[in-house]
């Protein structure tokens, strides 16, 4: 499978997330008006190329990465020298990453009944938050919608978008599906006749 | 009579006609335009209104299936098409990575747009390079409710698999 694509299509914070969750490894090549490598492997972030006056601050000059065209290669051979080592894990990683974004790359994502909760999973004690984030963990002790953790934390709305979407992209917090009363199938009538037509899907 | 309505949803090119048409009992209705531009390299034709297809269960149920149009251009109409739905089948092409990144949206436009049950597909199983389905799920990383399934959506017997999945879950 070739993974190529533009940065115009494809958040590349989000893209590593899925590469890394593919464990795949490789060389990210980002090439345009601003180039980068990120090396891979099986799913672990290990190093960066980036150019030599931005070494230092290389997590906010790849954050900042929104145009230009993406490849991951397999088999690319890179200068030894040029590589950042990369010691975090991916999720810390990410979420470093995010804190350098002004807003979410899809503002729209986020609507204000969205229930967001704390991943059951989620290794909270190896990351390192700052306070606000912090704040919003503590809050989603249990799941609340974004709306409600706005007037707990008494904090607007835009800015809490985009820490929700570190704390998401990093993988600590998921969005949790709303569990409202459905309507029963009341109709017997209906349910009978569905229940038989699954015994004809079965017998099919 | 009684109408269920299914909506069949998923990023461009995951196979929701194909899925509508091995289903229906009907030929079905489809609205498809020539594909422009880079889609093109990937078929020829797509959805650009709705596909209809009808399940006749027993004399007085009848299954509607409506297949969205894939392109982020329509989401208008997936909200239209939300109304009056009983389940809902979110297809992805499981044989390219853009697809499975596409899926994450249409998720997160249902699920906080509609409480029915949800089943999520990994479509084109038959297709060699596929992308492993416990990867899928992990990027996915759907709510506990809604269902995960691989199918091959021009295979009708998998096809029903799907459905069957979807309306124990609405029987639920």
């Amino acid at each position: 499978m070739i993974f190529t694509g533009y940065l115009d299509d494809f958040d590349l914070i989000d893209f590593i997330r899925f590469i890394t969750t593919m464990k795949k490894s490789g060389v990210l090549v980002i090439t345009g008006k601003k180039s980068a490598k990120i090396v891979l492997s099986f799913g672990k972030i290990t190093g960066v190329v980036v150019p030599f006056e931005v070494r230092n601050h290389y997590k906010s000059y790849i954050a900042d990465l929104k145009d230009g065209y993406f490849s991951l290669e397999e088999s690319h051979s890179l200068n030894e020298d040029e590589v950042v080592v990369v010691s975090q894990d991916v999720s810390e990683f990410l979420l470093e990453l995010t804190r350098f974004r002004r807003e979410p790359s899809d503002p729209k994502l986020y609507e204000p009944n969205m229930l967001f909760e704390l991943k059951p999973i989620s290794d909270i004690g190896r990351l390192t938050f700052n306070v606000e984030e912090w704040r919003i963990i503590a809050a989603l002790s249990e799941s609340r919608t974004l709306k409600e953790l706005s007037e707990r934390l008494e904090i607007g709305i835009a800015r809490l978008q985009w820490m929700i979407y570190s704390l998401e992209q990093s993988g600590l917090i998921k969005r949790k599906r709303p569990q409202a009363q459905r309507e029963r199938m009341t109709q017997n009538a209906i349910t009978e006749a569905l229940k038989r037509f699954i015994g004809i899907l079965k017998g099919s | 009579m009684t109408k269920l309505k299914i909506l069949i949803t998923g990023p461009f090119s995951s196979g929701k006609t194909t899925f509508v048409n091995a289903l229906s009992d009907i030929v079905t209705v489809q609205t498809e335009e020539r594909v422009w531009g880079e889609d093109a390299k990937i078929k020829q034709a797509t959805t650009v209104g709705l596909d209809f297809g009808k399940i006749q269960i027993s004399s007085d149920v009848q299954i509607y299936l409506f297949g969205t149009p894939g392109q982020d251009r329509f989401e208008f109409i997936w909200e239209d098409m939300i109304v009056g739905s009983h389940g809902l089948i979110v297809l992805l092409d499981r044989s390219d990575w853009r697809s499975v990144m596409q899926t994450k949206k249409f998720i997160d436009f249902y699920t906080s747009r509609t409480v029915v049950p949800m089943v999520v597909v990994a479509n084109k199983s038959d297709l060699e390079d596929t992308l492993p389905l416990e990867f899928i799920q992990a990027y996915l990383d759907t709510d506990p409710s809604i269902g995960f399934v691989e199918a091959s959506g021009k295979d009708k017997s998998s096809a029903r698999r799907v459905l069957e999945d979807m309306i124990i879950r609405i029987l639920e």
